[in-house]
């Protein structure tokens, strides 16, 4: 086990530690009911590759419905919205953070 | 073959697993089937063919006679796309009443596994694998010695919930992870041991899937980061007669850390042939592919490098 630990450790001269970027938080939060956003914004735990990053909003019919106009910067995500009809939201995210590592998630959130 | 030069095989196996790692820029993701991060945990197998390593976990068991204190590490490599093999072995401690005490390794476990079937939208996966328990290569000291190989064909699912309808929601962080296997045993001198089907699961309440997918209540950290769950590990002989299956609930508590994990669960006897006081253990799981991006976290054949992207958008667009 020694040996292994070794290898391991020396080669992690190699490599920069870094995780899986998750979401930390957003506005609107997660399952929220509120007002229409004029955006979405999402704040990841790890920085992002714009190339490979992407954020949707979708709505009931499952149209998307933001402005295509994603930005990706650092560790954040955000996306403008049209005036949004009250009704259930579905926000999709797929992220790539800086060391390659994939995730994608989902939520939802709800105007009145 | 000897005990050690087993380990030295072993080790040097994994020395040129990692040798031949090359060192590419795609990265997969551990244990996330859609939107569901199925974590490692202690006692039932999780069902990914992924880079894990798990150092250590101490289980300690006072209820048996023996008293029994076991020191496991595994490491666990992808060697193919969705296929794996890892290796494991386990320090035990015994301190009988009344009796002299006894240490040494119980036998290297190798396991190969694969992911058959996953549907990220329905976040389910099911693979298969088999454990192989080489017989000969423990200490002989313990009075558990084998020198039998066992050979345990799994299945292994894991399921989120997260197709409950609305009015259930806050029931959509649950998701559960199961084992089946069925042991089998090589030749063997003396009386012969029983086949035996083991089995396992977890049932976890994920309060990180809560605040990222379902509703954001405002958990502080480390809350938002902690899954409280309950394991079951349990054995039942199928041809010795008037054996009845052993084994234990363990309720317990995981925090899911940036680069490891730590699990804590007591272990309830579900009988008196299963023990006869509570016990507990202890697991830090440790998340190379995030500590270590260029050497883990892929395979070390086929990896295609575009595989990732095209993985997102389907994924993303399928939902």
């Amino acid at each position: 086990m020694r040996t292994i630990l070794i290898v391991l450790f020396t080669l992690a001269g190699f490599s920069v530690a870094q995780a899986h970027a998750f979401l930390d938080h957003a506005s609107p939060r997660v399952g929220s009911t509120g007002p229409a956003p004029g955006q979405v914004e999402l704040w990841m735990t790890e920085d992002l590759e714009p190339a490979f990053t992407r954020v949707k909003v979708f709505d009931a019919q499952n149209q998307e419905v933001d402005n295509k106009d994603a930005r990706i910067s650092g560790s954040t995500m955000i996306v403008s919205l049209p005036k949004l009809a009250p009704g259930t939201y579905l926000v999709k995210w797929s992220a790539v953070a800086t060391d390659t590592h994939h995730t994608t998630g989902t939520f939802k959130f709800t105007v009145q | 073959m000897n005990f050690y030069r087993h380990h030295k095989l072993a080790t040097a196996a994994l020395i040129a697993a990692v040798a031949l790692q090359s060192f590419t820029t795609k990265t997969h993701a551990h244990g996330l089937e859609g939107d569901r991060f199925f974590p490692p945990t202690p006692l039932t197998d999780d069902p990914f063919a992924v880079d894990e390593l798990s150092l250590p976990e101490v289980q300690y068991n006072p209820a048996s006679s023996s008293r029994e204190t076991d020191v496991t590490g595994s490491f666990s490599k992808e060697i193919f796309p969705k296929f794996a093999l890892s290796v494991q072995s386990t320090y035990i401690n015994l301190n009988p009443v009344g009796g002299p005490s006894q240490s040494g390794f119980s036998p290297i476990t190798f396991n190969a596994k694969y992911q058959l079937w996953e549907v990220p939208d329905h976040e389910f996966i099911l693979s298969i694998g088999c454990d192989f328990g080489l017989g000969g290569t423990g200490s002989k000291e313990l009075y558990s010695y084998d020198t039998y190989t066992t050979y345990t064909p799994n299945l292994y699912i894991g399921k989120g919930f997260n197709e409950l309808p609305e009015s259930l929601k806050y029931l959509r962080p649950l998701a559960f992870t199961a084992v089946v296997g069925y042991d089998l045993y090589s030749s063997y001198s003396g009386p012969p041991p029983s086949n035996a089907v083991e089995w396992s699961g977890s049932l976890q309440y994920q309060l990180p899937y809560l605040q990222q997918h379902v509703e954001d209540i405002g958990l502080p950290k480390p809350l938002s980061d902690m899954i409280p769950l309950v394991e079951f590990q349990m054995t039942s002989p199928v041809n010795w007669g008037p054996q009845m299956t052993t084994g234990t609930i363990d309720p317990g508590i995981l925090w899911e850390g940036k680069y490891c994990q730590i699990s804590a669960e007591a272990s309830i006897p579900i009988n008196h042939n299963s023990g006869t006081a509570v016990g507990g253990l202890v697991q830090v799981q440790v998340f190379i592919d995030d500590l270590f991006p260029k050497i883990f976290g892929h395979p070390i054949f086929f990896n295609d490098e575009n595989s990732n992207q095209t993985d997102t958008e389907s994924t993303t667009e399928s939902k």
